[in-house]
């Protein structure tokens, strides 16, 4: 390729979305991405006797680094709000909130996190966009579900969402491209069960074929899609966007290519990157457009880093709001154990989902809801392993005994919430650790406040009522957020706006200091939502914002 | 939504070892407290002592293999060269079986039942807790990752390449 039209940094569901609408557009791309690429019937084990130790398989740089700023006292008053297990009891017994293995759970590669993401597709709850008109509280969207409509159609269709024809609040120009897959008998368990406690709980939307689709066959219901999916049925970015932009002829790769810095001139129109290799040294590429998609962490990193002597402070970041608002995952989990099996390792991660409390005066007392997920196989309980590790509690011939007649009977209810930003939560350089490169880490600070404590304390109520109504005599395990920082969803940390003092780009992802500098991830959130996952709306972000692009260059 | 997978986040001093489980042991009748000063002329290696350790918490029976038949015991050694707390954690653990236990390795089904059922409800702020717990976190880990030990069990394939087609029919 010669010199492109566009550079996008990080090959995710923002950079893998805008790829291929800029190549619809004829445009030339170049993506740059940090991680390797990943061949799905050959890198996923879920084929392998160990499948279940190699889980996700992360490649030589297919994860960051990051520093944590999380180890905050426990507030004492919320302590039943700590995780625990069966087999190891309290899970955090320091006092202080810490970091749950990676963290930051994320994958560097191409398809980004969606490689191990589950493929839940949500489009937002209305009212969430517009916290801080209705409610008071955070902010509002500088658009609205009715601007993103349209290209949360064009998103659907390209991923292969399978969905219901209930579409509660969340209006639809067209049916979901598949039907909705059916429940497992978990799912099954847990709607009735709700049921009986006058919850409604309907098939989730899924990036998981229910038909064959696209050249891509239907999913068979294996429950691992966390482990990276060897068939190719789950709409992961690669699989989708980035399949189509590379057959366009307008996208090349670089994969295991770190930016290291954007380029800028004194009047703040970026010229080019800068990738940095230990070996290669350093190498520039220009092209007219530039589009940021590392998400929340590392976009804001690699803006602050990229400082110069006339954007001292980072560029895009003239009123000091990049990495300000970010937000983290809220999240909950509760799983009991069934007298009978319900083979409960079978079947579609997170097939059934609860919208009841999703708005954001759902919950009492509190501004921002939650939605409720059945999460049996999403949170790994599909094998021996996992039962055996966490679940099945002892030791000798009872142990063994205990995994055969335990196996299919486990069954899990998860929570996300609304996390509204504070101001003690946010991205900074830590100057004090660095890179094999030599660049600052992405500092992650994280802080929760009485409002979220009440949203974890919602959800470990309602799951824990749905699992004693489905018959679960006996808790086996809770997680949460409340004492580990555990972020699958991350967001916010440059927002989008109409006004450049309180946040970083505007309503098409471009920034206000640098008009050719775009940003095409969940850092330009404004809001997280009541607990939807992002990945559909990034898609729908970055897509309206290439449709913006095209326009105005 | 993602688990912790190790709690090992301490380096245990030898007298903490020796202290708490002593007393622990006394307290359910398990032995002699004049024992747990007697030094052991023959000291076990390592991986006799895991060996021992693992197959008390799997051992065999009708259907499955005791978990050192699938090598469970060196695969744990095996994790240990690439990751140092474990290897602490194990070099302190055995030392301290060593110098406690001088018939280890002839301890009947009971004893050894009652030695994990005492280590196994010590206090967490114990070398012997976190050395039970992180043992048996990698015995069941290796162990069930053998389809040998997957006979009689519900799941006895990996997901793929079939999956549960049957979810669309029940």
């Amino acid at each position: 390729m010669s010199r492109p039209d566009a550079i996008i940094i990080g090959a995710g569901a923002g950079g893998a979305a805008m790829a291929w609408r800029l190549t619809q557009h004829k445009l030339n791309v170049l993506l740059i991405e940090a991680g390797p690429r990943y061949e799905p019937s050959k890198d996923y084990r879920l084929n392998m006797p160990r499948w279940e130790l190699e889980r996700f398989p992360f490649k030589p740089n297919a994860q960051g680094r990051h520093s944590f700023d999380v180890n905050v006292p426990l507030a004492p008053q919320w302590d039943h709000l700590h995780s625990w297990n069966a087999v190891a009891g309290r899970l955090n017994r320091s006092g202080q909130r810490t970091v749950a293995d990676a963290g930051y759970h994320h994958v560097r590669g191409v398809g980004g996190s969606t490689l191990h993401y589950t493929g839940e597709s949500h489009r937002l709850h209305p009212e969430s966009m517009k916290l801080f008109s209705q409610f008071g509280v955070g902010a509002d969207w500088p658009v609205s579900y009715a601007d993103l409509e349209p290209y949360y159609v064009q998103a659907e269709k390209l991923v292969g969402v399978a969905g219901p024809l209930d579409t509660g609040v969340r209006w639809r120009s067209e049916l979901y491209p598949l039907p909705a897959h059916p429940l497992c008998m978990a799912s099954q368990c847990i709607t009735d069960a709700a049921h009986t406690l006058g919850m409604q709980w309907i098939a989730n939307s899924r990036a998981a074929l229910s038909k064959p689709y696209d050249d891509r066959p239907s999913c068979n219901y294996c429950g691992n899609c966390g482990y990276g999916c060897p068939i190719g049925d789950k709409g992961s970015a690669d699989v989708t966007f980035i399949r189509h932009a590379l057959a366009s002829g307008h996208c090349t790769i670089l994969t295991d290519t770190s930016v290291t810095r954007i380029i800028s001139n004194s009047t703040g129109h970026i010229t080019g990157v800068e990738t940095t290799d230990r070996h290669k040294g350093v190498t520039r590429y220009k092209a007219p457009i530039i589009i940021l998609a590392s998400g929340a962490v590392e976009t804001p990193r690699l803006l602050l880093n990229s400082a110069t002597p006339t954007f001292n402070k980072g560029l895009a970041n003239s009123h000091g709001q990049v990495g300000q608002h970010f937000m983290d995952s809220l999240s909950w989990v509760s799983t009991g154990m069934l007298d009978k099996s319900i083979d409960s390792f079978k079947g579609l991660p997170a097939d059934a989902i609860c919208w009841d409390y999703n708005a954001p005066n759902s919950i009492p007392n509190v501004v921002g809801g939650c939605r409720l997920t059945s999460s049996t196989q999403e949170i790994g309980l599909t094998g021996s392993v996992n039962y055996a590790r966490r679940i099945v509690p002892g030791f000798g011939a009872s142990l063994k005994q205990n995994i055969r007649n335990s196996l299919g009977h486990a069954l899990s209810i998860s929570g996300f919430a609304e996390m509204l930003p504070n101001e003690e939560t946010r991205i900074e350089l830590d100057t004090n650790q660095r890179d094999a490169l030599g660049l600052p880490l992405a500092l992650i600070r994280s802080r929760l406040t009485d409002d979220d404590y009440k949203r974890l304390s919602f959800m470990a109520e309602k799951t824990r009522n749905i699992l004693t109504a489905a018959g679960a005599k006996t808790l086996v395990e809770e997680f949460s957020t409340y004492d580990h920082f555990s972020a699958t969803h991350v967001f916010g940390s440059c927002r989008m706006g109409e006004n450049a003092k309180t946040s970083v780009v505007n309503s098409f992802g471009r920034s206000h200091d640098c008009n050719n500098l775009y940003i095409a991830d969940a850092s330009i959130f404004p809001s997280t939502g009541g607990g939807e996952a992002p990945s559909l709306t990034i898609f729908a972000l970055a897509l309206r914002t290439a449709d913006h692009i095209v326009s105005h260059h | 939504m993602r688990y912790r997978s190790s709690l090992i986040a301490h380096n245990w001093s030898r007298r903490r070892w020796l202290k708490t489980l002593a007393a622990l042991l006394v307290s359910v009748g398990f032995i002699n407290p004049q024992l747990l000063t007697a030094q052991s002329s023959l000291k076990l290696s390592h991986e006799d002592i895991l060996r021992l350790l693992v197959d008390a918490l799997l051992p065999a029976d009708a259907l499955t293999p005791a978990a050192s038949a699938l090598n469970v015991h060196r695969q744990i050694l095996n994790e240990a060269t690439q990751n140092p707390a474990l290897t602490l954690l194990i070099s302190d653990g055995c030392q301290w079986i060593n110098q406690s236990f001088a018939s280890f390795s002839s301890f009947d089904s009971m004893q050894m039942e009652r030695l994990l059922l005492a280590m196994s409800t010590a206090d967490w702020d114990t070398g012997p807790r976190n050395f039970y717990h992180e043992i048996r976190d990698r015995a069941v880990m290796y162990y069930y990752a053998d389809p040998k030990a997957w006979v009689g069990l519900v799941i006895n394939r990996p997901p793929q390449p079939i999956g549960y087609l049957e979810v669309i029919n029940s």
